[in-house]
């Protein structure tokens, strides 16, 4: 398998939304690299992925799966497999990564949320079954992201990152390192966000996500939630600093999934996860991730 | 324990009890119930929200509140069984044909199922239309023998109502809903897509009967000999020169010999 970085530059990408594409084939725009979501492109054909097709001639592409759910207790629904597959084919992006979560019931019921795993040995041995069926299918290493979590399972005995580690070692998979996800889940689940990024297998980091989160109050506390909603948070922005000081330049992607502001105020967003690479570039890194 | 988180947060996730989740979920301050809210909210108001994206007229016709209450009934009798949400949402129609709610409004289904053909008819295969020169020059004699595909995107609507005048009357774009006689005749709606946008055309009882023989792989003669059925106007050349402008055809598939005999 190629190595995951092979054709998405080290630089800031931004994920492709329907508002945009307009902008995007109305005229170059300064991003390094665009991701689409799997899902929103297995259409038999279409204006939208017409338009992906032409902006893949322009810009690296890399595919963002959020439905084949590694973490289903029955496996993987093989139909979704071979359809991933076939876009897979045709578009041939530069990377294609998943979630470390699930969202298929074990009646086939597709739940439309990246559902929370309990960090158990069972668990583990299921996520890392359905990581080899999917490179298996595809014929190709993925990356595989680290969740936003709400709820926690007292039955877990293995921290995430440990649990994290050992299904990059047992699978070859790669790692989509989303540092929103980790400062959303440090605050809702207790974890230290620095020693979780300390511990976590940087070597295996082939993308890095950021992204906005709100802060929803219940009765007695609050959580983070990961809505995609608003701008990059400054602790965001730290916590994606500290993890390039490790890994050194990878591809960092803009994500934003609702209240889509216009292109501008995101290309913003990308400029300064640009500058944020640059800087690591020209400091050096502590270690390389390739 | 994986196996049961599965199944109660299914339960707990699409309209069940979810006490049986709760009881696995580690809580502090904030307790389980409210963890699971927040699944509970991702999962339910984003399949009621891919529902009142590709439905806009249906929504604007009964009201948000309303669409939200019978698309959240809807997503809880029927969720998706597979992870692809570009096909979710066609059995919505039926549904509502099938929602007392919906009673007083008996076009509702009806509108629904065009703009749920409207989705599939973007989402579906690409192919080169057949253009006017590609007849151009034929004999009659052949033309009429000749089997043609209908283009992938098309797809044909017909409803006992006035369901295009309706959509027109209640397009999301329009500043104010226009006036309709919901009692007024039945239209068929002719769905397909040109260039990159998805586009409705009302025809006639012949017209429609023309295109689905057509459909069915019928020659051109055969097929017109339904239209002429449903309807003794329907004139072939000028639906042929209508159709072939708005890519309704997708090429030539076949082509009846002079020996066959008659069908």
């Amino acid at each position: 398998m190629s190595a995951p970085t092979a054709r998405i530059p080290r630089r800031a990408g931004l994920g492709l939304r329907q508002p945009h594409i307009a902008d995007f084939l109305a005229a170059a725009q300064p991003v390094a690299w665009l991701e689409v979501h799997s899902e929103n492109h297995l259409a038999d054909g279409g204006p939208r992925n017409a338009a992906l097709a032409a902006l893949r001639r322009d810009y690296p592409v890399s595919c963002h799966g959020v439905g084949l759910s590694l973490g289903s207790v029955d496996g993987l629904d093989r139909g979704h497999l071979a359809r991933l597959r076939a876009l897979y084919d045709w578009l041939e992006p530069g990377l294609v990564s998943e979630h470390i979560a699930w969202s298929v019931a074990e009646d086939g019921t597709y739940l439309n949320d990246l559902l929370p795993l309990p960090y158990t040995e069972e668990a583990l041995a299921v996520l890392c079954r359905n990581i080899d069926q999917a490179q298996t299918a595809f014929g190709r290493q993925i990356l595989v992201e680290n969740p936003s979590s709400y709820a926690a399972f007292p039955q877990s005995t293995l921290a995430e990152w440990q649990f994290i580690a050992e299904a990059v070692a047992r699978t070859g998979c790669g790692l989509l390192l989303d540092v929103n996800n980790i400062h959303v889940s440090a605050h809702n689940t207790g974890f230290d966000a620095d020693a979780y990024l300390a511990s976590v297998p940087l070597a295996a980091v082939g993308e890095i996500h950021v992204a906005g989160h709100t802060l929803h109050r219940f009765a007695e506390g609050c959580l983070l939630i990961d809505s995609h909603d608003r701008p990059v948070t400054d602790a965001v922005w730290r916590l994606l600093a500290a993890a390039l000081a490790r890994t050194g330049p990878v591809p960092v992607l803009v994500e934003r999934d609702s209240e889509i502001p216009p292109l501008a105020e995101l290309l913003a967003e990308v400029a300064a996860a640009q500058a944020l690479l640059d800087r690591t570039a020209a400091g050096g890194a502590l270690t390389d991730a390739a | 324990m994986l196996r049961e988180i599965q199944r109660t947060f299914r339960t707990a996730l699409l309209g069940g009890d979810p006490a049986p989740a709760e009881a696995l979920v580690a809580g502090d301050t904030v307790i389980p119930a409210e963890r699971l809210l927040v699944h509970r909210n991702n999962a339910q108001l984003s399949l009621i929200g891919v529902l009142a994206s590709d439905f806009p007229v249906t929504r604007r016709i009964v009201g948000e509140d309303f669409f939200r209450e019978m698309a959240r009934q809807f997503v809880f009798a029927h969720p998706p069984q597979r992870p692809e949400l570009l096909a979710y949402g066609g059995g919505l129609p039926d549904f509502i044909a099938a929602f007392p709610p919906a009673r007083p409004l008996p076009y509702l289904a009806d509108v629904a199922r065009l703009e749920a053909a409207m989705k599939q008819s973007y989402f579906a295969a690409d192919a080169t239309p057949l253009s006017p020169a590609d007849l151009a020059g034929l004999q009659d004699e052949v033309a009429e023998k000749l089997v043609l595909a209908l283009h992938p995107s098309v797809r044909i609507v017909a409803s006992a109502h006035p369901i295009l005048t309706i959509h027109r009357a209640n397009r999301p774009d329009r500043a104010e809903v226009g006036r309709v006689n919901t009692a007024a005749p039945g239209q068929t709606v002719l769905v397909s897509r040109l260039a990159a946008d998805v586009v409705l055309d009302g025809i006639g009882h012949g017209d429609a009967a023309f295109l689905a023989a057509v459909g069915a792989g019928r020659p051109l003669a055969d097929a017109a000999a339904d239209g002429c059925l449903a309807d003794p106007d329907f004139d072939l050349q000028v639906s042929l020169t209508l159709h072939l402008a708005q890519g309704t055809f997708a090429g030539i598939i076949g082509r009846a010999r002079p020996q066959d005999p008659p069908t």
